[in-house]
């Protein structure tokens, strides 16, 4: 037999058929060489090459860009990134900057329906308004707020670098074009937990047995914790009994809360309180504890009433100024042992803005992997499941009823690992026309890309439904 | 040396992943490989068989450092998959060449997947032209064995 050029090419290609360098570790390479100098150096450990590549990319990138942000390198702000992180993404580089605070695009990747960005803030003004603990409280991608934010990564330098991961239109997937918008950050988070503010349920009797009620009022939104339904009704019928305002006081633990009034009505503690709108972001929870420290376990609920305010913030939680705070009491109990207890989460900065970002991610088409499926999902049938470096994405059609299953989709990687909990979810169902089952998408992300080529097995409901020995080539 | 990446880097990270059988250890070395590319050499002298050689001593080092964990290449087929009830041959001669010792696999990558010359082979491992040739001969002949002892199995 004799073995050719070409033989040896189709035998081995397939082997090496997805191993390529991406653009952006070409220019890293280019860059960690030409910063490497000429003079014999001993060998780097790996850790640290992979830190001088970053440093060497990032600037290469800053001085190719179109638009350059005079600040720290951004080596710097996407060190703490992972290698497999790194291949995937494209350096970006546009930037917006409002009220001071400059909000930069290191770099995005994306797939046919989600785009992820590393987006680093920097004060310019030199206050360093910007924490660790900073939200994007009201930020759209592709205009859509389903967004999902990763923990801040604070640099040294006083910057901070917030990974965004936002579902796209398919069409707009398509031309590559991505639009960040953001026009709130909150930053310098503290929770206060749970303190005593040194009332018990019986002080609150004595001063106020017999409290005014002002009347129903419509509930606008509210929260609670229903342990035994007794507030059920009170958020089935969307009004609520509340006690009468009555004077105003404000305890300097919570400068943004005033008390109004505080009784007890129909075996529960009422706390009428109005909110500051201008510190929206800023909340105050209470409850009832027992003389052992213990949270009582009962009914606690918090409702926005009276008239909602106008002009709110995508994500306020005060979207009225009254909110009535409602905790059951338990049977037969001695109201001088329930303390009354505080809670509360408060920002430092509250900062305005207007940040617009346009960008294009280029269009390189992601590794992926398909698994046919023919499971019952009582009411749907589990059709596909598609796996890309993202995430997990399971399709099916039939309907969604309230007893069906949801997939459970494990991930069995060559090495052992295998991958079942994933950091976010989102399920959506088209419904069907003309007598057509509604299609029903559950898509799964992960924390980082994974390396499909890693991918050993897939399970859906426990059962293998791809495996790369025998169903690689889907 | 943004062109050198350009022109050689595919192609080196595929060789270096034929090597080492893993693909971030791969992107190390080529990475490693263009560093060194650059410190030691002036551009006259770059060319597929400098680039090469710069390669195939970087893998050997990463070979011998023990960084690189002890990968059999095969992990990365699906068994069987290649090789139906039909013979396929493509399958057979990739299991084979993917077994073959490293100083038998790299000639025959060299030779056959690079399409170096026996002589640019030689500058490319930096052994005597008759040592390549035997090396060859070597590697086609256990190819041949292997490969005819697969198809033998078939009929």
């Amino acid at each position: 037999m004799s073995i050719t050029e070409k033989d040896v090419h189709a035998a081995l290609d397939p082997v090496v058929s997805n191993v390529s360098l991406s653009q952006w570790e070409k220019q890293r390479i280019v860059q960690v060489a030409m910063a490497s100098g000429r003079s014999e150096k001993r060998r780097r450990p790996v850790i640290f090459r992979r830190a001088l590549a970053v440093a060497a990319a990032a600037a290469f990138c800053l001085t190719t860009s179109v638009a350059v942000v005079a600040s720290p390198s951004m080596s710097d702000k996407l060190s703490q990134i992972n290698r497999q992180t790194m291949r995937y993404l494209s350096p970006t580089n546009v930037y917006s900057v409002s009220s001071g605070i400059s909000m930069e695009v290191l770099a995005s990747m994306q797939d046919d329906t989600t785009v992820i960005s590393y987006l680093a803030f920097t004060d310019d003004s030199g206050v360093n308004r910007l924490h660790d603990t900073v939200e994007l409280c009201d930020i759209l991608v592709d205009g859509q707020p389903t967004v999902i934010t990763g923990e801040p990564m604070q640099q040294e330098d006083g910057s901070v670098v917030v990974r965004v991961q936002g579902m796209r239109d398919p069409m707009q997937a398509a031309s590559g074009k991505v639009s960040i918008s953001l026009n709130t950050i909150l930053s310098g988070g503290k929770v206060q937990e749970y303190t005593d503010t040194g009332v018990t349920a019986g002080d609150i009797q004595r001063w106020n047995p017999r409290p005014t009620l002002s009347g129903t009022k419509p509930v606008q939104s509210s929260s609670c914790e229903i342990s035994n339904g007794k507030l059920k009704a009170l958020m089935d019928q969307g009004t609520v009994q509340c006690i009468k305002a009555y004077g105003s006081y404000v305890d300097e633990r919570v400068p943004f809360l005033t008390i109004n009034n505080a009784g007890i009505i129909d075996d529960a503690l009422h706390v009428l309180a109005r909110r500051n709108p201008e510190q929206w972001y800023n909340t105050c929870s209470l409850a009832l504890f027992d003389t052992n420290g213990q949270k009582i376990q009962e009914d606690v609920a918090e409702l926005s009433v009276g008239e909602a305010l106008p002009d709110q913030n995508i994500s306020s939680s005060c979207d009225t100024e009254l909110v009535e705070y409602v905790m059951a009491l338990p049977p037969d109990a001695d109201l001088d042992a329930l303390s009354l207890y505080y809670t509360t989460s408060t920002y430092e900065h509250c900062i305005k803005g207007d940040w617009n970002v346009t960008f294009t991610v280029p269009d390189e088409k992601q590794p992926t992997v398909r698994a046919h499926s023919n499971q019952d999902m009582a009411g749907w049938t589990l059709r596909s499941v598609v796996v890309t470096p993202f995430g997990v994405e399971a399709n099916g059609s039939g309907v969604l009823l309230g007893d069906s299953e949801m997939p459970e989709i494990c991930l069995y990687l060559r090495d052992g690992t295998v991958v079942e909990n994933f950091s976010s979810s989102i399920t959506s169902v088209q419904p069907g026309m003309n007598g057509e089952p509604d299609q029903i998408s559950c898509k799964y992300y992960f924390d980082e890309p994974l390396d499909i080529c890693e991918l050993d097995k897939i399970t859906a409901q426990g059962e293998t439904i791809w495996s790369k020995r025998t169903d690689w080539r889907s | 040396m943004a062109s050198l990446v350009e022109q050689y880097g595919d192609e080196m990270l595929k060789v270096a992943f034929l090597y080492l059988g893993h693909k971030e250890q791969a992107e190390d070395a080529v990475q490693d490989s263009f560093i060194k590319i650059y410190r030691a050499a002036d551009k006259n002298r770059i060319c597929k068989t400098f680039v090469m050689r710069v390669l195939t001593n970087t893998c050997k080092d990463y070979l011998k450092s023990g960084w690189v964990r002890n990968v059999n290449l095969l992990e990365d087929l699906p068994e069987g998959a290649f090789c139906d009830d039909a013979y396929d041959e493509s399958g057979a001669l990739r299991e084979a060449v993917l077994v073959l010792p490293i100083k038998y696999r790299e000639v025959i990558l060299l030779r056959y997947y690079e399409g170096l010359s026996v002589g640019e082979i030689a500058k490319v491992l930096g052994v005597p032209q008759p040592t390549v040739s035997i090396r060859l001969k070597r590697a086609y002949t256990y190819l041949e064995k292997r490969l005819e002892g697969i198809s033998r199995e078939h009929y």
